[in-house]
Parts: C-alpha cells; structure tokens; sequence
C-alpha cells in the first residue's frame, strides 16, 4: 500500500527532515512537494484536470509561515476546490508556531486532523497521525 | 355631577401634591399646610403652627423663613430658593428647592396688595448639596464674592468657563475663545447659545448643574489653526460664599499630545508584541530544524553514510550563518529606533562604493553590472541611518536579481530635486532611486512590503526584516520611500528632505 502525502513548506530542510522522517514510517510513502501554498494550489488544481502518481494526497503537511500563500490562506482556498477526489484528504499542520490560537484557527476547519509543533514532536507521533488517518479511511491504494 | 370648585375641592388637589405647599399671610403666620407638609413634620396644622411660630423653633431659621416671607411681600415678587436647608421634626436636614410667591389682593381703586404668601417647596431629587454655614445674607456679598471668581476665570491661564445655575455664561478666560470658541459672554445668554458647536459639552455642564457635583469628559475641538485637538474637560460647581449653589466652572486641558502619545506608544506596544512573536519563531524554527538535521547526521554517521551526514552538518553550518545574519538584523532594527544626531555631508559615491565592495563577492558571482550616476553629489544626513538605507536595498537588489535572465544590473541614481523656496533656509531634497531588473514584486505584495517579517519569494532565503529596517530609517531621517514596479523588476525612490544646501542653486530674480 502506497500512502500518498503531500508537503508544503518553503524550507528545504524541513521538507527534507519531514521526507526522512516520514521514510521512517511503516508505510511506502509518494511525496509530493510544494514550497508554498500557491504551489500546491497549483498543483491540486492541475490534478483535477491531469492526476499524477501523488494525486489525490491521502495527507497533506502544512506548514503556516510561508510566502505567497501561507498556510491559512491555503486552507480556505483549498476549502473552496475540494471536490469529491479531495474529499478524502486531511491536512495535518506542520509549523514551527506553538500558539494556540493558531492551532485553534487551523483546527477549526473540519479537514484539518492534526497540528505538529516543528522540533517538538517524535517521529512515533506521524506514524500515529498516519495510522489513525489510514484506519478511518477505507480504500487508500 | 357638576363639580363644585370649593375650598374642599382645592384642599383635595393640594394634598394629592408630593410637593409640600405652605401659605401664610403678610406677616408670615401659617395660615394652611397640606399634607406633604404635614407629613413631613408628622404633626397637623395646629401642632405645626404651634412649632414655627412659637419660642421653642429654631430662632435663625425662623428669622430666614420671616424674612424670605416679608421679601416676598414687600418687593410682590417671586423667590426661587434653589437650596434651602429645612430640619424636620427629627432633626434631620433635607436640602429642598423652593419658590416663593405672592398672592395679591385687589383693592376697591384698582390697585393690588401682597397679602399673603404661598411657598412650594420640594426635596432635591439628587442630594449634594453645599455644606449650609451661613444663609445668604444680601444681594451686596453676593456679588463681592462672584466677582473675583469671574476675575479668575477671566484672567485663568487654562480653556476656562464660569456659568451660573441656568448655564448663562458669567465669564471666559481667553485660551477659551481661542481654542473652544470666541464668543462673549453677554451674562444673560446661556453656554448652549454662545456654544452651539460643543454640543459635546451639553451632557457633561447639564449634569454638573443638576447633580451639582463635579463631572469631567473628553470632547474634541479645533485650534485657531483648524486642527483637530483633544481636550479634558472638568465641570466643578461652584457655590457662594455661604454655601448656596452657583452654578458651574469648566477647566479644559488640551490633551492632544497625550493622545498622540498613548495611541503611538499602543501602537509601539502592538509592534513589539507582534516583534517578539516573530522573532522567536524565526529563531526557534531554524533551531528545531538544525536539531532535526544533526540527529539524522549522527544516524548518517552510524549507518556509514558519510556524503549525507556530511551534507547535513553543512546545512546545519550554513543555517548557523543565517541565524547570525538573523542576529545582526535585529540589532540593526533596534538602531533604527535610536536617535543618532551626527549629520554630516556625505559623499553617495564613496559610500556607494563602500556598500558594493563589501558584496562584490556576490556580484562577480552572479554577473550583476552596476551602474552609479550620482553626478558627485554629497548630501546632508546622517550617515549611520543613510549607509543602513542604502545597504539593505544594495543588498535586496543583488539578492533578488533574477536568474533567469542574461544581463541582470542595478542602477543607482542620485539627484538634488530644486524647489523654488526663497528666502527660506531649509535645503533642497534629494533623490535617489535604486531600480533592477530582478525578480521584482507582485503589485498585490508592495503595500505590504516594508512591514516587518513580510516575505515574498519562497526561492530566495530571507528574514523579512531589510525593508522594515529601511522604512525605520527613512522614517527617522524624515524622508519617503515609494516602490514603482517596472516592466522588469523593481525601482527604489528615496527622497530625503533638506539634503541638499542651495548655494548651487541660482535664484530668479
């Protein structure tokens, strides 16, 4: 079983720790990269029309402070091209802000299944992020 | 029924009455109390009468009641007494107001003669009456004693305003009329006549004068130069000298630049807040990734992965730069806010020579060409401030070149902008433009542009912070900064005020 993700953060290094730690999971992982939110719109919106290997993404990695697009602006605008091949897809926030009323703000968005605080946070929690994705989902290939 | 308007009748209506109503005649001896009256002494009228004309009651009371009757009787017409102190049966005094009129007979040639008096009288619904030390003894003291506190008001260094019990404008100190309102005062037309426009103060002077106690508020006005002021005002009661209720005086403060004040340092407050946040995420984000990146080059290392391991420390390495460079920007930032006061002629060139030299490593290395046509001139300003200005759009200019094209280059531009001020000393302001044809701003992206921690390219590395220092400066240096988007990248335009001195200048006759 392939577990399609998605990251989008504008740091190098941390879409390559993410991509590392995520290689440590017990699942075969498609990554698809983005380094902001206008990215990865982009890329969602040109899976609607011509899907790739990573399209859909099962889970998307988001991180908040990016330019262009960062990642609120990201979530309402993906909120308003979800259709029903992107009905499936959660986003889990990826950021270094530990505050809560940003967690608060991301979470409220009923995709949004999970906030990982950068540095604070043991490779054992995404293997639960992506556990409990996968058993609430049924059919991921 | 027809009603039948008899003695009854009246008597009826006057006990319905919460207001206590007495009438006696021209000597003053009680001749009817109603029931409000009564109560209020607990007694009927005979006891009552018995009391107030008999040698046991209050003897200065008494004599005031006697002659406030006889005043009544003698000038036929009416007294408004708007405090009077009345002790009932208990002890307790009650501040009541109370009017006293005449009741007029007519004589068989025509003529009318005060025969009795009726007074009606009712407690004061709010309660702060003026300790009572003496009851107003004539017209005469009165005055002796409102007339220095007209002097007062007239002579106060403050916005100051006297008015009496119907708000009729007594006096006004002269920083009144020349930021409140320049009308004068006639003595009989009241605030609301001579005011109209400090509407704003209605509420505030009608509760000084009906509570009778001392309120303050803030209303805006216009100074002589039409701009828009703060001012505080207090309304305080004042009263005679033997206690009696004169109306109010009004102090205001122009609080303008208290306003100012607290609404920058709020905003101050705001920036520092939103600034901690920022920069401790800028420096706990690049922290938690360098600790991710030296856990797996220790596994690199384990597993014999040396190239990886190897690229991960370089990462670390060349993250540590930026952290130092993250550093050095905070620091730059908080030296924009401090006051530097050397201002000296400062050659552009050298400076813009200086600037470039120290990235000229950058600039061989992706091939910039720059050009400088500053035609010599030297400005006035500060160097420290004008040197961080011109370093972090330099530095922006390089670090944004864009890639993508062959002959990426900068142009630097400085000129004096002549302006037709003669006679006046300040200097000509002085233009300088710093344009390229990197990889520019989306026009979307330049109103924010200069605000701290705002990025907008995910390709280039950056902290945000260059172009929040540069409007520091610009700010403290009291000039402006536009950005123009070009066809192909940006243009910086820098306008200094009084930079440049006049002696070149030749002066039209």
């Amino acid at each position: 079983m392939i577990v399609k993700t998605m990251i989008v953060d504008d740091s190098d290094n941390d879409r390559y720790l993410l991509k590392r730690w995520l290689g440590k999971c017990d699942f075969e992982m498609h990554i698809t990269e983005a380094r902001d939110g206008e990215e990865a719109l982009d890329y969602l919106e040109r899976g609607q029309q011509a899907p790739d290997d990573g399209y859909p993404p099962a889970i998307v990695f988001l991180d908040i402070n990016m330019p262009r697009v960062n990642g609120f602006e990201f979530l309402e605008k993906f909120n308003a091209i979800r259709n029903d091949e992107l009905g499936e897809t959660v986003v889990v926030m990826f950021t270094s802000s530990p505050r809560d009323d940003d967690a608060r703000r991301a979470l409220a968005w009923d995709f949004v299944d999970g906030y990982l605080v950068k540095g604070d946070f043991a490779t054992d929690d995404l293997q639960v992020v992506i556990d409990g994705h996968l058993k609430s989902r049924q059919g991921v290939s | 029924m027809a009603l039948r308007y008899d003695a009854d009748f009246y008597t009826q209506i006057l006990d319905a009455m919460e207001d206590m109503v007495l009438v006696k005649d021209g000597r003053s001896h009680i001749l009817y109390a109603n029931a409000a009256f009564r109560d209020y002494y607990g007694m009927d009228q005979e006891a009552l009468s018995a009391l107030i004309d008999g040698p046991q009651s209050d003897p200065d009371d008494t004599l005031q009641y006697i002659r406030d009757d006889l005043t009544v009787v003698e000038t036929g017409e009416s007294l408004f007494i708007p405090n009077e102190m009345v002790t009932d049966a208990d002890g307790q005094a009650r501040a009541f107001e109370t009017v006293k009129s005449p009741i007029f007979a007519q004589h068989p040639g025509g003529e009318h003669e005060v025969v009795k008096t009726v007074a009606v009288a009712r407690p004061h619904a709010m309660r702060a009456a003026p300790d009572i030390q003496e009851r107003p003894t004539s017209r005469e003291d009165a005055k002796a004693f409102v007339r220095p506190l007209k002097t007062l008001t007239d002579n106060f260094p403050n916005p100051m305003l006297m008015v009496d019990v119907h708000a009729r404008v007594l006096s006004v100190s002269p920083l009144w009329k020349r930021l409140l309102g320049a009308a004068e005062p006639d003595g009989h037309r009241t605030f609301w006549d001579l005011y109209p426009e400090l509407e704003a103060l209605e509420v505030l002077l009608q509760t000084c004068l009906v509570k009778r106690q001392a309120v303050e508020g803030e209303i805006d006005g216009r100074g002589p130069d039409g701009e828009l002021r703060q001012f505080q005002v207090h309304s305080a009661p004042w009263a005679h000298r033997d206690g009696l209720f004169g109306g109010a005086i009004l102090v205001a403060n122009d609080i303008t630049r208290i306003h100012r004040q607290q609404t920058e340092l709020r905003q101050a407050n705001q920036d520092l807040l939103q600034f901690s946040y920022r920069a401790s995420h800028d420096l706990k984000g690049p922290l938690s990734t360098m600790k991710g990146l030296a856990e797996f080059a220790a596994e690199d290392i384990e597993a014999g992965a040396l190239p990886e391991a190897k690229e991960n420390l370089a990462k670390i390495t060349r993250m540590l730069g930026m952290l130092e460079g993250t550093a050095q920007k905070f620091l730059a930032l908080a030296a924009a806010d401090r006051t530097v006061s050397e201002v000296g002629a400062i050659n552009l060139d050298a400076l813009l020579a200086e600037i470039i030299f120290g990235h000229q490593a950058a600039i061989r290395e992706k091939d910039i060409e720059i050009c400088i046509e500053t035609g010599g001139l030297d400005v006035y300003s500060q160097t420290t401030r004008l040197r961080s200005i011109l370093e972090n759009l330099v530095s922006n200019a390089i670090k944004y070149s864009d890639p993508a094209i062959n002959r990426r280059r900068i142009d630097i531009t400085a000129t004096a902008v002549q302006k037709r001020t003669m006679g006046a000393t300040v200097g000509d302001p002085a233009r300088i433009t710093i344009s390229d044809n990197g990889l520019g701003f989306a026009p979307a992206d330049i109103p924010r542009a200069f605000e701290m921690f705002s990025r907008f390219n995910s390709g280039v590395e950056g902290n945000g912070l260059g172009l929040a220092i540069v409007a520091r400066q610009v700010e403290a240096l009291g000039g402006q900064i536009t950005i123009e988007p070009l066809e192909k990248g940006t243009a910086f335009v820098l306008h200094l005020p009084d930079a440049v001195p006049q002696q070149h200048r030749k002066v039209a006759s």
